[in-house]
This record gives structure tokens, C-alpha cells and sequence, in this order.
């Protein structure tokens, strides 16, 4: 019996491949959460990415929440929400920070490192 | 095995959370929970080739719903086991509860084809199945003798019965819907994809589920019924035959794991949902510290202290 017999133009790797790309985007989006914290970590401290506001989580969450009309007191509490109120009111003042190319620069054993790294504090 | 009926039910199940449990349940959860059966088990089922040699599960239908095999990750125990993980990670009930509704109602549904799940496991190795249509993935017929099968038995109404219950729930799949019950369950995650994509784009991502499943369901049905021209017993056909009777269709060879007596499988089954909406009932309440207030404001204590 012959019954799996596909179309001339639809060969069945098509389909069989197709069914994999579940598994694959799962597998992949999977090991990007599990290493993302880490590798924004090192990043950080590499000091590729400046150094996330510890209420980032938070302001984008009540930022996103009020956009869509929505009580950010209802879903995530007054205490968090006036939490996050407060560092609106008073954003932290901007300091100075490396660049992407003076932190790579910083790594890189190019030139007097010693007056590299307090030039740049 | 369920096709469009896995995407369908997470609707289904988001459309008819206990009423304390409304708009606190991770629309995310459900989803991960429904997907994870197969995301575990079905990648060995249909194998792929390469160079001409096939690398895939020998006995597909014992590799997936068996044991020895992944059948275990069609078990409520395995279900369980998941859950109190991310309980011990994440200590989030929205995530909890949500993923064992999502997972239950997988492990549940694939009870209909003729392989059935291990309901009992660990306490049996016996798969429960109502033999309500024939499990068809085979090593040489693959993905496309599956889907003819599928949509030439009664997995076909299946996944109509599903779609017509999210289309009777069809508030679900409204914007306001969205608005109101699904991102207050999940606020976080919904915010983080709010990065990068506006409020229509993470409407659409939230819908993409269903319109997937309607998509997958029409294709694979118009494949099966118009396009292809299988032999079977050296007759050519133009499409797959229809059989609508129970454990359909004929033309398909059955294959079947020990089991327990069929007559039974409905209500044990019906049972153990209600088992599992009973224990998140009961949970629910005990879980308060994984709630979404309790966890936003731990997040702020700990990265302000």
C-alpha cells in the first residue's frame, strides 16, 4: 500500500522540515532565556551595556500598562507603582560612561593602559 | 496525536479559567504548557533525512506516547513535575497554574487517537485511548500520512469542535480581551515585548495562535482532500478518502500500545480534569506569594535594598 504517496510539486521534505521549525525556534528562543541574564551581566561588566536602572523592569511594566489605559495600581500594587513614581519624579543624573570604542579600546593592549583607564573614570 | 486542536484549546482553556483565576493566568503559560508535549517527543517522531538515511524514532508511535520512549512527557506526572520546577524558579502562580491547565489540556486531548497517554504514569505504564481515531505517524509516511489521516477521521471534527468553541468563546480573541484579562495576567512579558512591537503587533502576536491553528487546519485538510492522489491497495485516488466512524480511517494500519479497556478512558479522563482544575483551585489561594503584586514588589525590594 502506497498511501502516503505525495503531489509531483509538494515533495514531502518540504512538510517534514517545516515541522521542525517549532522545535528549532523553541530550542533557540529556550537558550536565549536561559542565557541572557548572564551574558547582559558580562556585557555590563565588560562595560559594553551601561548598567541597567534597578527599577527598569519595573518603569517599562507601568510605562506599558498606563499606554494601554490600564490601572498599574490594580495589577502590580500601589507600593511598586509609587515606587516607580518616584524615580520618574527624580531621574538619576547622567554620569559619565564609556563608550562602546573606549571600552573596547580598554581591552585591547594597544597603548599606556594605566593612563587609559583613569582617563576614561 | 491533535493538530489545530493543541492551538485552539489554549483559547479554549484562557476563555474558561475559573473564575477567581480570571485575567491572573499567564496567556504565555497555557501556551508553553500546551506546546511542550510535542516539543519534547515529536522532533524523533517523523525524524528527517539526510543523505538518503532516515534518523527518526524506529516506532514512532512508542517513542512518542510509550514507555520506554517520550511518552512520558505525555503524562500528568511528568505535567506536575514541570510545574513545581517552575515553581521552585520562578515562584509565580500566574506561570504555575497556567502551564499545568495549558499542559493537562494536551496530555488530555491526545487521548482520543489510537495510542493514547500514559494517564496513570508512574503508577501504570498502560496508555488510556478512546480510539477515537487512528494514530498515524509512521516512519515512511512522515508528516503528510499523519495529516491525511488526521483530517480524513474524526481528528478532523475535533479540531472543528475546537475551533466552534473558540469561536462560541470568540470574546477571547477580541482586543479587549487582550486588554483587560490577558496582559494584567503577564504584565512583564508583555511589556518586554512591547519593545519591539506597538499594540497591534503584540494583538497580533496574541491572535497569531488561533490564525496559525485556522491555517494549518484549512491547508493541511485542502492537501489531503484536493491536492494529493495517494494509491492505496493500487487504486490511485483523487484525495485521501473521508471515514468518519470511529477509529478511522481504514486505510491506515492500526498500531496500538498495551492499554486498558476503552470503556473506561472517558470518565477516568473526565476525572482527572477535574482533579487537575480542583488542585489549582485548591492551590490558588496557598500560592498568594507567587501572585503578580507580590512578585513586582519583591523585584523592587530586592534591586533597591
Amino acid at each position: 500500500m502506497n498511501c502516503y504517496a505525495a503531489t509531483g510539486s509538494l515533495l514531502p521534505v518540504c512538510a517534514q522540515c517545516v515541522s521542525k521549525a517549532d522545535v528549532v525556534v523553541g530550542s533557540i528562543g529556550l537558550a536565549a532565556f536561559l542565557f541572557k541574564g548572564p551574558c547582559e551581566d558580562a556585557l555590563v561588566a565588560m562595560g559594553l551595556l551601561p548598567e541597567p536602572h534597578p527599577l527598569a523592569v519595573g518603569i517599562r511594566t507601568v510605562n506599558f500598562l498606563r499606554d494601554l489605559d490600564l490601572d498599574p495600581v490594580q495589577i502590580l500594587g500601589d507600593d511598586v507603582v509609587e515606587a516607580v513614581d518616584t524615580v520618574l519624579a527624580f531621574p538619576r543624573q547622567v554620569v559619565f560612561r564609556r563608550t562602546f570604542r573606549q571600552a573596547i579600546a580598554l581591552m585591547l593592549p594597544l597603548s599606556i593602559r594605566s593612563q587609559r583607564v583613569f582617563a576614561t573614570k | 496525536m491533535s493538530w489545530a486542536a493543541h492551538q485552539f484549546e489554549i483559547y479554549a482553556v484562557e476563555a474558561h479559567l475559573p473564575k477567581k483565576m480570571v485575567g491572573q493566568i499567564s496567556w504565555f503559560a497555557i501556551f508553553f504548557g500546551d506546546f511542550t508535549p510535542d516539543f519534547l517527543a515529536k522532533f524523533w517522531v517523523y525524524g528527517f533525512n539526510l543523505n538518503g538515511h532516515h534518523y527518526g524514532a524506529t516506532k514512532p508511535y512508542q517513542w512518542h506516547r510509550g514507555w520506554p520512549g517520550m511518552g512520558i512527557s505525555h503524562t500528568l506526572f511528568f505535567g506536575a513535575l514541570v510545574c513545581l520546577g517552575i515553581w521552585a524558579w520562578k515562584h509565580n502562580r500566574a506561570w504555575t497554574i497556567g502551564f499545568l491547565l495549558g499542559f493537562a489540556a494536551h496530555v488530555l486531548t491526545d487521548v482520543n487517537d489510537s495510542i493514547g497517554t500514559m494517564l496513570l504514569f508512574p503508577f501504570s505504564t498502560l496508555n488510556w485511548s478512546l480510539h477515537t481515531w487512528a494514530y498515524a505517524a509512521t516512519v515512511k509516511g512522515g508528516k503528510y500520512l499523519d495529516a491525511a489521516a488526521y483530517y480524513s477521521s474524526l481528528g478532523f471534527v475535533m479540531d472543528l469542535f475546537w475551533f466552534f468553541v473558540v469561536l462560541g468563546s470568540w470574546r477571547v480573541l477580541t482586543r479587549e480581551f487582550w486588554r483587560t484579562r490577558v496582559v494584567p495576567a503577564d504584565p512583564h512579558v508583555w511589556s518586554w515585548l512591547g519593545r519591539w512591537l506597538d499594540e497591534r503587533g503584540l494583538l497580533a502576536l496574541y491572535r497569531g495562535v488561533f490564525f496559525y491553528g485556522v491555517c494549518r487546519m484549512i491547508a493541511w485538510t485542502t492537501w489531503a482532500h484536493v491536492v494529493a492522489r495517494p494509491v492505496i491497495n493500487g487504486v490511485e485516488h483523487h484525495g485521501y478518502p473521508w471515514d468518519l466512524s470511529w477509529t478511522g480511517p481504514w486505510w491506515v494500519q492500526h498500531v496500538t500500545l498495551p492499554q486498558v479497556t476503552p470503556w473506561i478512558v472517558l470518565p477516568v479522563a473526565l476525572l482527572l480534569l477535574g482533579a487537575v482544575y480542583f488542585v489549582a483551585n485548591t492551590l490558588w489561594e496557598r500560592m498568594e506569594s507567587g501572585s503578580i503584586k507580590a512578585i513586582a514588589w519583591r523585584n523592587v525590594r530586592r534591586k533597591t535594598t
